[in-house]
């Protein structure tokens, strides 16, 4: 497991945090590697409102990227990327995505005990979805087989939160 | 205020984000470490399940200063009025701790800012505020601070709507600055003041002019009937002055004018008496807003009566004897002396000029001569109208009588 603290802002030129034992060779390569891409920064940095620190702050939607690569020499199958929802960040609706098209997407809305496609609950009597923003896990699951040396990747969006205030609005339009 | 302006922006720059997170959590604090964990389970061909793969990334949470300004909504201070206070709520809706800098308090026309107050203190000036504020402890997140605006309230603003402005910004992040307004609106009241009141005068008989003073003490613009109303012996002929028009003059609120009421005395009062003179202003946009104005006035006059009595002659002295006045009823006789006293008597409390008595006399009387009281009398006789005039050089002094006496013989 590769645990590294990342300062967004400090690679805001690419705004992408690439896995730092991806520098280490094959041989040490993780099959598994997140990186992570503050979208509301770029876009500031686009409009020429580049931020003075490396922080993210509330209201920033962040894009993460998981990248399985299978580093055998065969064929593996019943790939499954999972991802929790860290503390103090809400999913972003219609955000998750996969480089596979058989890759199937399911949520958790329950703490990562039930998954599904489209979680429901009960309110007030009536069978409703859950709000996106409420997602605690979200998984893909590949049907098919992954090749050696192949990669699949998933990728997601999620909100600092912002608590009940609305995220604040962008600088400078 | 700042609130509704964060939520249209927000749902128009960040449409796909916006709907997210409408749970009343709280703000993701400064310094908070997002850790994302992701894994990944896999298993060969022969279903070998492989160990679980994780990856994490960590992203820290920087400070996002929100500044909220609240206002205290609609004040009703009275027009004019000093040393008003506005109460605006500055709050920390950040995520971390901050402090507060005013940047502004505009006031719209009609209110004039006379100085702040925060924590109880007074200040004069914006840079004096800002420097308590600062000297303060940080604001955390979710706190707030009160500052007082004092103002005042300039005459003439009954009815308006006036706008107090403050604006404040982030100490910590100058691009962050939110405003509110106070909207002042004094309400309109109607009021008059005439004066004098009670004025104590005295005056002659005659022709008079008095001025009167009448202010609009409304909180705008008014228009104000006046009427007059005078005492016994009292005659109004005019009321005039600057604007006047119809019985009506129009003022601005805190505007004054002068009233000249012309009037007349007659005689029926008597020297002592008294009377007056009312004017009352009442206001066209509430007619039971009004005020009078009075003088209390004095008569003061001289007043001569006049009396004719009748006595025999004294021979031996060749004059009237006081002692032996012809009664009615008494008989004289044909070629008898007698003499005619003509007094006058000034009953009033000013001394009289130009005292002139005149007495026809009887066409069975011849006139003979004349004899003062004392100098200063002028008696002539006019034969050809048989009439005796008595002109007093000088005044009659207030109590004072004067006589003289006619000197006749009985036809």
């Amino acid at each position: 497991m590769n645990i590294r603290s990342i300062l967004l802002g400090a690679v805001l030129a690419c705004c992408v945090v690439e896995p730092a034992a991806a520098q280490g060779g094959q041989a040490s390569r993780s099959p598994l590697a997140v990186t992570v891409e503050n979208r509301t920064a770029r876009a500031e940095a686009d409009r020429g409102q580049a931020r003075s620190d490396e922080h993210a702050r509330p209201g920033d939607v962040l894009h993460y990227r998981l990248s399985f690569r299978n580093p055998g020499t065969a064929s593996v199958r019943g790939v499954k990327l999972a991802n929790p929802l860290a503390a103090g960040m809400r999913f972003v609706g219609g955000s998750a995505t996969s480089s596979r098209s058989d890759a199937r997407l399911e949520f958790s809305a329950d703490g990562g005990r039930t998954f599904s496609a489209r979680p429901m609950e009960e309110v007030a009597g009536e069978r409703r979805p859950v709000p996106a923003e409420r997602y605690t896990h979200v998984r893909w699951t590949i049907d098919g087989s992954v090749a050696p040396g192949a990669t699949v990747t998933a990728e997601f969006d999620a909100r600092v939160d912002a608590g009940s205030a609305p995220p604040p609005a962008p600088r400078g339009t | 205020m700042k609130m509704l302006r964060r939520a249209l922006l927000a749902v128009l720059a960040l449409a796909p984000f916006a709907l997210a997170n409408p749970a009343a959590a709280q703000m993701t604090p400064e310094g908070t470490k997002i850790s994302n964990v992701a894994t990944v389970d896999y298993e060969d061909e022969n279903g070998t399940e492989y160990p679980t793969v994780a990856d994490t990334v960590e992203v820290t949470v920087g400070y996002l200063a929100v500044v909220d300004v609240t206002g205290p909504g609609t004040l009703t201070p009275n027009s004019p009025t000093t040393g008003n206070t506005a109460s605006f709520t500055l709050e920390n809706k950040g995520n971390g701790k901050d402090f507060f800098n005013v940047t502004g308090v505009v006031p719209g026309t009609g209110v004039s800012i006379t100085g702040y107050t925060f924590e109880g203190n007074p200040y004069a000036t914006l840079a004096l505020l800002n420097a308590a504020v600062l000297a303060d402890d940080s604001t955390a997140a979710g706190g707030s601070i009160t500052v007082g605006v004092v103002y005042s309230v300039e005459e003439g603003q009954g009815g308006e709507s006036i706008a107090i402005t403050l604006t404040a910004r982030s100490h910590r992040d100058a691009a962050e600055t939110d405003d509110d307004v106070a909207t002042i609106q004094p309400p309109d009241q109607d009021g008059v003041e005439v004066t004098p009141d009670n004025q104590a005068i005295t005056r002659f008989p005659g022709t008079h002019t008095e001025t009167f003073t009448v202010t609009n003490e409304g909180s705008d613009s008014d228009t104000f009937t006046l009427g007059t109303s005078p005492g016994p012996g009292i005659t109004v002929v005019s009321v005039t002055g600057t604007g006047i028009s119809g019985g009506s003059v129009p003022l601005d609120a805190g505007e004054s004018v002068t009233v000249s009421v012309e009037y007349t005395i007659d005689f029926t009062i008597a020297a002592g008496g008294t009377t007056g003179i009312v004017l009352t202003a009442t206001s066209a946009d509430d007619t039971n807003v009004d005020d009078t104005g009075d003088y209390d006035i004095t008569i003061t006059r001289p007043s001569v009566a006049m009396s004719k009595g009748a006595y025999k002659h004294d021979a031996v002295n060749d004059a009237a004897d006081e002692t032996d006045p012809i009664t009615t009823g008494e008989e004289v006789l044909p070629g008898e002396v007698i003499w005619y006293k003509l007094s006058v008597t000034n009953n009033g409390d000013q001394e009289a000029d130009g005292v002139v008595v005149t007495d026809v006399l009887p066409g069975q009387v011849t006139y003979v001569s004349n004899a003062a009281d004392a100098p200063g009398w002028t008696v002539l006789y006019n034969a050809g109208t048989g009439t005796v005039t008595g002109t007093l050089t000088g005044s009659l002094a207030d109590g004072a009588s004067r006589y003289f006496w006619i000197k006749v013989t009985v036809k």
